[in-house]
């Protein structure tokens, strides 16, 4: 799991350094703080859940479900439920 | 990883040999989302050097469960006109208060002819999907770790959804 925990940790820094640019921007123009605050606050709320599906417990749950859901698959067939960052590319 | 490298394989495999029963769900077509966009990828290359390449991307996603898509796609580099390409599984969890964001974790597999230009091997994945504006544009960051050569990959991505897979309703 160390590996994916560099990849994770790599996110985890995007978001940041991401957050970080948003607040220098707020610093730079004041007018519009209220617009920055809305965003960091939008982007702290993202952050929170990645760490949340990203911690132990969270991924460990995760695999758990995937497992079941595979080996549910040839009964069910495709069931898909699309998410933003399925098809985001990689 | 090797959990999840085990997990993709089968991922893969039982998407394949469930096609044919898709009575039960829904059809390939159906459970497909395909995009296309522009990318940046942020890579070290073999000497250790940072680089960063724009590209243009095509993505397609194989929506297998409620929680599960096996995603491929390739992509072309302006510089150096290179092209390379990937295919993994992904787990995605969605925050049930707000699904125009949700993280994932999986394993690929990337092939690209010139190491300097992005991985050549299996790779653990993590990542990020936002949708930020109106439904067919996405924004995704993915973080990538080459397990031969432990080099981090990292790409940022604007794409557009022309065509959405389907739900279940499971």
């Amino acid at each position: 799991m160390n590996k994916i925990s560099e990849a994770i940790a790599q996110i985890r820094k995007a978001l940041e350094d991401y957050k970080a640019q948003l607040v220098t921007a707020r610093d730079a123009y004041p007018d519009a703080t209220p617009l920055f605050d809305s965003l960091v606050q939008n982007l702290d709320a993202k952050i929170a859940l990645v760490d949340s599906a990203f911690s132990p417990a969270g991924i460990s749950a995760a695999i758990l479900e995937a497992a079941k859901e595979i080996a549910a698959l040839p009964k069910v067939g495709l069931n898909p439920n699309p998410k933003p960052s399925d098809v985001t590319g990689g | 990883m090797k959990v999840l490298k085990v997990l993709a394989l089968v991922a893969v495999f039982q998407a394949i040999i469930s096609w044919p029963s898709h009575a039960a769900g829904v059809s390939v077509w159906k459970a497909l989302s395909i995009s296309a966009g522009a990318q940046q990828v942020w890579l070290d290359d073999v000497n250790g050097n940072p680089t960063s390449k724009t590209e243009l991307a095509l993505n397609g996603a194989l929506g297998v469960s409620q929680h599960i898509a096996v995603t491929g796609g390739g992509s072309y580099g302006f510089d150096g006109g290179y092209a390379r390409s990937f295919v993994d599984a992904r787990i995605t969890a969605t925050d049930a208060a707000d699904p125009t964001f949700s993280a994932w974790i999986g394993a690929g597999r990337y092939f690209c002819g010139n190491d300097n230009n992005g991985l050549d091997e299996w790779a653990a994945k993590a990542g990020v999907g936002w949708q930020p504006f109106a439904p067919p544009v996405l924004v995704g960051v993915t973080a990538a770790y080459g397990l031969d050569t432990s080099r981090k990959q990292l790409t940022a991505a604007v794409v557009w959804r022309f065509k959405k897979a389907s739900g279940g309703g499971q």
